[in-house]
């Protein structure tokens, strides 16, 4: 809402600058964005909350002004009188409007009662259209809006100034003798003042002659019956329309206007015969004519705003701070309340058509507050009290560890979106599987179930970027049948370590070590180690680096955050005394066919004998002087008694069962 | 000759400071306690001295000495500890531990505010991202069909649910679970079908906070936030509450920074929370009042780190991670 402080002068004496009143307004709750200033005129652009429609006018705003300087409004609108006297109240069964000494008749028909409460028409004859002054057609374009000619300029004006939308229909081209206000009919056609031919359902409240619509009701007129230069007589619509329906109407018809934005957020009831009795002031003033009085139908039930209690010593719990009733009192006045003090410690406020956002006691708290100004409140700190359950959750704790540990380890963590494009969604990538209803574009089209999009998007987003040696990690939420779950993904590419003394590239074994690690970290119990790290790691498939555009491998690790959470594959602590006798390491070299795993050779190995404390490969080989389709292990044993220490014989006899048990079950052969 | 002695003493100090081979330090050595060295020199002027001055001269030279062959000795003892070889390496040459990753800028604010309400006695919570229509909209007073919802315009799945537009729906959750006293903060993703450019992105973070109990005020809330500020932003950071609206909070309020080179900078959301909201999750709004509290985590990151383009925390540009 623009606000030209010459065209609020005219309402109020305001007697300090546009930039202090501007910082009035903004701490107020009507913040002031910007001060422009066009052709030396100071114009206030204000952004008003949508719980406010009340400032959408420069009276209403002229009330803020009065509220915080104790200006008094200067009465302009209220003491201009209708020309006629508005004796013209159709029976509101058959409200048939008949102007006094014309031969229009015109019957307002409200099928919609909920859509449409309040109707006015007002006829006025004989105008004469032309351009409105020039001091008018300058402050409408201060408020930004064209001026068009005097009649349409006298509603625009109006609107501005009351914040009731009016609409000026050409009466002779409205068919049939009547104005109804109904739903539209399915596939009903309408062309408006501006864009093209609309086809509407029915969703949309309209107003409609005989024949056709002639306006979306509260969004925007119909070319058919539109104001133009040969117009002589004039039906000017003053209304009430429902919110919702029009807010509805507005976003079907893909058209926001003054006056659906006003009657999106609720005009006042009270003023639209008010209105109505001012555009037609105006337009005798501009474009001359005579008014033949007004036609009033009111169908439904208008909102009203309840009356509200307030207790002094409520506001001061709630703001920490007490406020004066006397003060709280003349507050409200201020503001446009009439409220009455029932007591010490209880004030009525009687609704106000105009304030239909003051429902609740907390409502009042508010507008004392904000004229008091936020910043007469001393800040305390308040006392903390726990209750006994923890609240805490444990699950934010251990990512925040997680990603500092991983982050330690070399890794660099990424925040990917949730959301991908239609062109990632590939069979043999995991990714979307739930689609948006409302993508706002083909970027944002399916939510993730899997973090692999978002991690190989990265990698050849840094690829193209010239880097050649990548460690990342993520972790982020997942949607997949139904159900959200945090993952951890990591992935690494190119160099694991590169520097002068040693060079390797990142291989499988490298993301194994650190899941591993990190697995180490949470304390999970080692037995749980090789179900939490299977088919999870993996090296991926060329076919999708490729399709990346990546050049060189990706080995990637992706999980199912909760798995790694639960408690009972957690390592129960209870310490051990560490052996009093020396342990004794021996290590075992064979050549075994490439299909046996290490895993279970190691199971074998282990299985021998109760003394050995640990089995771990030491080497891998596969080359000269080994046969094709086998490999050469060799594994380091260490052995361990309680009692005390091994003798040669003891332990010679424990490596040749483990050599037994090799030779039996897998056909080893010793080196 | 006191003031000699001690004057001998702070310089042959500071000359062994800089000394880094063994030759150099031989050298003084012999400079200063050799026969014909300094110390030596100084000695033979106590005969110069008057007979009354003579004892404590001559506890200031036995002092002075004494500290410095102990001065040398050290000096001594830390060459010979560094083996031959080690002399012979080039100590310039980088060393071959890898480097650290990172953490990600939001995660690193968040972590840095959630840790100040910790302290002020707020626990961190979190909730889903996919939500109802319920928690998103209704439970936090958002009539359907109003222009309010207009600022949270939001997706939905095909199966009817939404992707949560504020973190106000954990105060929800966690509401409707628990019962007061209720301090929490609640860090998320949220998402919105905006336009993406410089300054807005359809994906971002919110960091949401809560408290509810028996006489919690705005007061507190201001309290709260300037404390939070303060340690955030640094000392004297000035804030400034305007009065906004927001369905869940009455009254509700913007907070400001204030910024010396471009004023005031928009920063917060906050409020008392609205008494249909206690309702709806069936806490009495007469015996329990709250206030809430939200802030853009992009936001502050690009306000406290200089960065000017949203998009950039979502690129994961390596270059720009590894500045964090």
């Amino acid at each position: 809402m623009k606000l030209p402080i010459s065209w609020l002068k005219e309402y109020i004496d305001v007697s300090v600058s546009p930039e202090r009143l501007a910082e009035l307004l903004t701490l107020s709750g009507t913040a002031v964005e910007r001060i422009e200033k066009k052709g030396g005129e100071a114009v206030l652009d204000i952004e008003v909350t949508t719980n406010r429609p009340d400032c959408l006018s420069i009276l209403g705003l002229a009330r803020e002004v009065s509220a915080l300087t104790g200006e008094r409004i200067k009465k302009v609108v209220s003491s201009q009188k209708s020309v006629v006297s508005e004796k013209i109240k159709p029976k509101s069964l058959s409200p048939v409007y008949c102007p006094p000494s014309t031969d229009y008749r015109f019957t307002i028909r409200i099928e919609d009662k909920k859509g449409c409460p309040l109707y006015t028409a007002r006829l006025i004859q004989n105008v004469t259209i032309g351009p409105a002054p020039s001091t008018v057609q300058r402050n409408l374009e201060l408020v930004g809006s064209r001026p068009i000619n005097n009649v349409v300029d006298a509603t625009n004006f109006v609107l501005f100034e009351m914040g009731q939308p009016l609409h000026a229909f050409d009466a002779d081209k409205i068919e049939g003798g009547v104005v109804v206000a109904r739903s539209a009919r399915k596939g009903e056609k309408f062309l408006p003042i501006d864009g093209p031919e609309l086809t509407l359902d029915e969703k949309t409240l309209v107003i409609a002659d005989a024949q056709k619509v002639i306006a979306i009701a509260g969004v925007m007129g119909g070319k058919r019956t539109e104001v133009t230069a040969s117009t002589k007589n004039i039906l000017l619509e003053s209304a009430y329309f429902d919110p919702a329906r029009v807010r509805q109407a507005s976003r079907l018809a893909k058209i926001s206007t003054e006056s659906s934005y006003r009657f999106e957020r609720g005009v006042d009831p009270s003023q639209v015969a008010a209105a109505s009795r001012r555009a037609a002031t105006l337009i005798g003033q501009w474009a001359g004519g005579s008014d033949q009085g007004m036609a009033e139908k009111i169908a439904g039930s208008l909102p009203k705003p309840p009356r509200v209690f307030l207790r002094p010593s409520r506001l001061e719990k709630v703001l920490g701070q007490a406020v004066p009733a006397g003060k709280i009192l003349k507050t409200l006045q201020n503001l446009g309340f009439s409220p009455v003090k029932k007591s010490a410690d209880r004030i009525a406020v009687p609704g106000r058509s105009g304030r239909r956002d003051i429902r609740l006691e907390a409502d009042l708290i508010e507008e004392i507050l904000r004229i008091e100004g936020f910043d007469t409140i001393q800040p305390t700190i308040p006392v903390t009290k726990h209750g006994l359950e923890n609240i805490e959750n444990k699950k934010i704790k251990q990512i925040q560890e997680l990603k500092k540990y991983l982050a330690a380890l070399g890794l660099h963590e990424i925040i990917t979106y949730s959301l991908l494009p239609g062109r990632l969604i590939r069979a043999d990538l995991p990714g979307g599987v739930s689609r948006l209803r409302n993508p706002a574009s083909a970027e944002q089209e399916y939510l993730r179930s899997s973090l692999l999009p978002g991690m190989l998007q990265t990698i050849a987003f840094n690829i193209n970027r010239k880097a050649d040696a990548l460690k990342l990690f993520e972790i982020g939420n997942c949607y997949k049948a139904e159900k959200e779950s945090t993952r951890l993904a990591m992935a690494l590419y190119g160099h694991w370590e590169k520097n002068w003394k040693r060079k390797s590239e990142a291989s499988f074994y490298d993301l194994k070590g650190v899941v591993e690690n990190i697995l180490g970290h949470l304390k999970i119990d080692p037995t749980h180690w090789p179900s939490l790290i299977d088919g999870k790691l993996m090296r991926i498939e060329p076919t999708v680096t490729k399709f990346f555009d990546i050049p060189n491998d990706v080995y990637y690790f992706e999980i199912n955050w909760d798995e790694l959470t639960n408690d009972s594959i957690r390592k129960k602590l209870s310490v051990e005394t560490p052996h009093r006798f020396p342990s004794v390491r021996r290590d075992i070299a064979f050549i075994v066919d490439k299909g046996k795993s290490v895993g279970e050779l190691s199971i074998l190995i282990k299985s021998t004998s109760p003394y050995l404390e640990e089995v771990l490969l030491l080497d891998e080989y596969v080359g000269k002087n080994i046969p094709a389709g086998r490999r050469s292990l060799a594994f380091s044993l260490v052995y361990q008694k309680e009692t005390g220490t091994f003798t040669d014989a003891e332990i010679t006899a424990l490596q040749n069962k483990v050599g037994d048990a090799l030779r039996a079950s897998y056909k080893v052969e010793f080196r | 000759m006191i003031e000699d002695l001690k004057k001998l003493e702070v310089e042959t100090q500071n000359d062994l400071e800089s000394v880094t081979d063994k030759k150099t330090l031989e050298a003084l050595k012999i400079k200063i306690l050799g026969r014909k060295g300094l110390f030596a020199s100084l000695a033979g002027r106590m005969g110069e001295v008057p007979a009354p001055d003579k004892p404590a001269a001559g506890q200031e030279l036995n002092r002075v000495k004494r500290i410095l062959e102990e001065s040398f000795k050290e000096k001594e003892a830390s060459f010979s500890a560094v083996s031959p070889e080690t002399k012979s390496l080039d100590a310039t040459m980088p060393g071959t531990f890898a480097l650290p990753g990172g953490i990600h800028p939001l995660t690193q604010v968040t972590l840095d505010v959630t840790r100040i309400f910790e302290r002020l006695g707020f626990a961190v919570v979190d909730g889903p991202e996919v939500e109802t229509e319920y928690t998103n909209f209704e439970a936090l007073n958002i009539p359907l069909d109003h222009p309010s919802r207009d600022s949270f315009d939001t997706f939905y799945l095909d199966n009817g649910k939404l992707l949560r537009s504020q973190t106000s729906t954990v105060q929800i959750r966690v509401m409707e679970k628990r019962k007061p006293p209720l301090k929490i903060i609640a860090p998320g993703k949220v998402y919105r079908p905006d336009a993406t450019d410089a300054t807005h992105s359809f994906m971002f973070h919110q960091i949401e906070g809560l408290m509810v109990d028996e006489g919690a005020r705005f007061s507190d809330l201001k309290g709260i936030l300037l404390a939070f500020a303060n340690e955030f932003f640094g000392a004297g950071t000035k804030l400034r509450f305007r009065p906004h609206f927001f369905p869940f909070t009455e009254p509700s309020a913007e907070i400001d920074l204030w910024s010396p080179t471009r004023g005031w900078l928009e920063i917060l959301g906050a409020g008392m929370v609205h008494p249909n909201v206690l309702r709806g999750v069936k806490i009495d709004p007469e015996k329990f009042t709250g206030f809430a509290f939200g802030m853009g985590v992009e936001r502050v990151a690009m306000l406290k780190y200089g960065v000017e383009d949203i998009r950039m925390f979502f690129e994961n540009d390596i270059r720009f991670l590894k500045q964090f």
